[in-house]
């Protein structure tokens, strides 16, 4: 179990446009999605989240059934490459073809932030995932250039990756685009 | 004109020859214009005309030079746009877009009002049409109008007749290429045109290397008289660093536009680039480009992530 009071009192003290690396182990990355979501819709943020570790339609179950507010949720999968255009039509979800295909991503994740004009989070889950499927270095760079964007439009971001597990050079570059990196319970900076 | 053809058009890859002459000296080579074309007026001057004074001349003359592809995106990539009468080299790999572009900027312009004509030696006329009608582009009115007008031409019965076009010639090049080859239909006077592609004509000619280079100076000095505003498509792999079949393209054209498909992962990432546009301020990367439901969408402020080059 995670400490979901000391993670939400970590969040309630990051200020408007903050950046955060939540680094986690496996066994809890779920358990932290879960809380940070969960956190994040009962403070009545539009979340932007990109999934790319587990089907939306998943993700989106497991939200309701923890009462989690879907209203206020766009997903951004690449996982699932449904292709079937009642999904491609839900304004909620918006499909890409792989997680391979960071230039797509990026264009999606602008889209978002610049249609919508409530107070924004930017969610990616996970770093580890995506370098599954991208270079080191690609991944740095696209992540640079998302983190530039949120910051440009003044969009708050969370990105989660697993303890001990992120290629090194990949882990530094990230690290010093963030405002704050938390563990589980500890903050490290 | 005694021109020694391979002074002027040399090998493969001598392109530098013509790169570094003095555009005037390269402008030597004439084109041979008929009367009857003489009389078709450049677009550009025959708008101009209605303009009061000198002053309000110069003010329209310099709205009216710029040409707009009416692409989302790709236009912001220019200062003004693309300079009326210039050649653009549109060069690419297979399924990067090129050909949907071209329709693209030729059926925007023929919805202002522009005659556009799409010349077509790969694909038949309808199944040109057929992609216009995917992106629910309608090109029935426009047809109707004389506006757009799509004609597909067999390359191998072309390459015949310029054989015989240059063979008449024997290196005087005082040629007329349209009243041999017809390349522009009779009583149709395009503003815009774009030839689908200049490396199916390439191929037409085999190894005859140097009657392809010379017919393709032709063609670029014809369209350049008539004040044609021209897209030629160019064949080209996947990442080319040669934008043309034989090279000389690239140095000929006033623009070069390419397409890429960038491999990245399991899949291949679509941008462009404006590489050249003489007479026009453009911008200098490699940017983003979806082929979407709606045509080509270009993002002029997102970079790609795939690998370009080494």
């Amino acid at each position: 179990m995670i400490d979901t009071k000391k993670l939400a009192k970590e969040f309630n003290n990051l200020g408007e446009g903050a950046i955060v690396l939540i680094e986690t182990a496996a066994s809890k990355i779920l358990e932290v999605h879960l809380a940070a979501v969960k956190w994040l819709s009962d403070k009545k943020y539009t979340q932007i989240i990109l999934s790319t570790s587990r089907p939306c339609k998943n993700l989106l179950n497991l939200y309701q059934k923890n009462n989690i507010d879907t209203n206020k949720i766009v997903m951004v999968c690449s996982v699932c490459q449904e292709k079937e255009k009642k999904e491609q039509k839900n304004s909620k979800v918006i499909h890409l073809q792989s997680s391979s295909s960071l230039t797509e991503i990026a264009i999606s994740l602008s889209k978002c932030m610049e249609s919508m004009k409530d107070k924004k989070f930017v969610f990616i889950d996970s770093i580890n995932t995506l370098l599954i499927h991208n270079e080191p270095n690609t991944l740095a760079k696209f992540i640079h250039s998302i983190l530039t964007k949120m910051r440009t439009n003044n969009v708050s971001g969370l990105l989660i990756s697993l303890e001990a597990e992120t290629d090194k050079e990949v882990r530094a570059e990230i690290a010093q685009l963030c405002d704050k990196i938390m563990c589980d319970k500890i903050v490290k900076v | 004109m005694n021109f020694s053809m391979k002074k002027i058009l040399p090998k493969k890859r001598m392109g530098t020859t013509l790169k570094t002459a003095p555009r005037q000296k390269r402008l030597a080579i004439k084109t041979k214009i008929s009367p009857k074309q003489k009389k078709q007026r450049p677009p550009f001057q025959k708008r101009v005309s209605f303009a009061k004074s000198s002053k309000d001349t110069k003010k329209a003359q310099k709205a009216e030079e710029f040409v707009k592809t009416g692409i989302v995106g790709f236009d912001a990539l220019l200062d003004q746009g693309i300079p009326l009468g210039t050649s653009v080299l549109v060069a690419g790999g297979t399924g990067t877009g090129k050909t949907i572009f071209c329709l693209q900027t030729l059926f925007n312009a023929a919805k202002k009002g522009e005659k556009c004509l799409y010349l077509s030696f790969e694909e038949s006329e309808q199944r040109l049409k057929k992609h216009l009608d995917d992106f629910k582009w309608d090109w029935r009115d426009l047809e109707k109008k004389g506006l757009l007008k799509i004609v597909r031409k067999e390359p191998f019965s072309m390459t015949a007749s310029i054989e015989a076009m240059l063979a008449k010639a024997k290196g005087e090049l005082l040629i007329d290429i349209n009243e041999v080859l017809e390349i522009i239909p009779k009583g149709f006077q395009p503003d815009l045109i774009a030839v689908d592609s200049i490396t199916a004509i390439a191929s037409a000619f085999g190894k005859k290397e140097d009657g392809y280079r010379i017919f393709i100076e032709q063609l670029f000095r014809y369209f350049e008289t008539l004040t044609i505003t021209s897209f030629l498509i160019s064949e080209t792999e996947q990442m080319p660093t040669i934008y043309s079949s034989s090279g000389i393209e690239e140095f000929l054209a006033d623009g070069v536009i390419v397409f890429y498909a960038i491999k990245q992962g399991n899949i291949r990432e679509n941008a462009l680039e404006v590489l050249k546009l003489r007479g026009a301020k453009h911008q200098k990367k490699i940017v983003a480009m979806q082929i979407t439901d709606m045509g080509i969408k270009v993002y002029p402020e997102q970079e790609v992530f795939g690998k370009i080059g080494e």
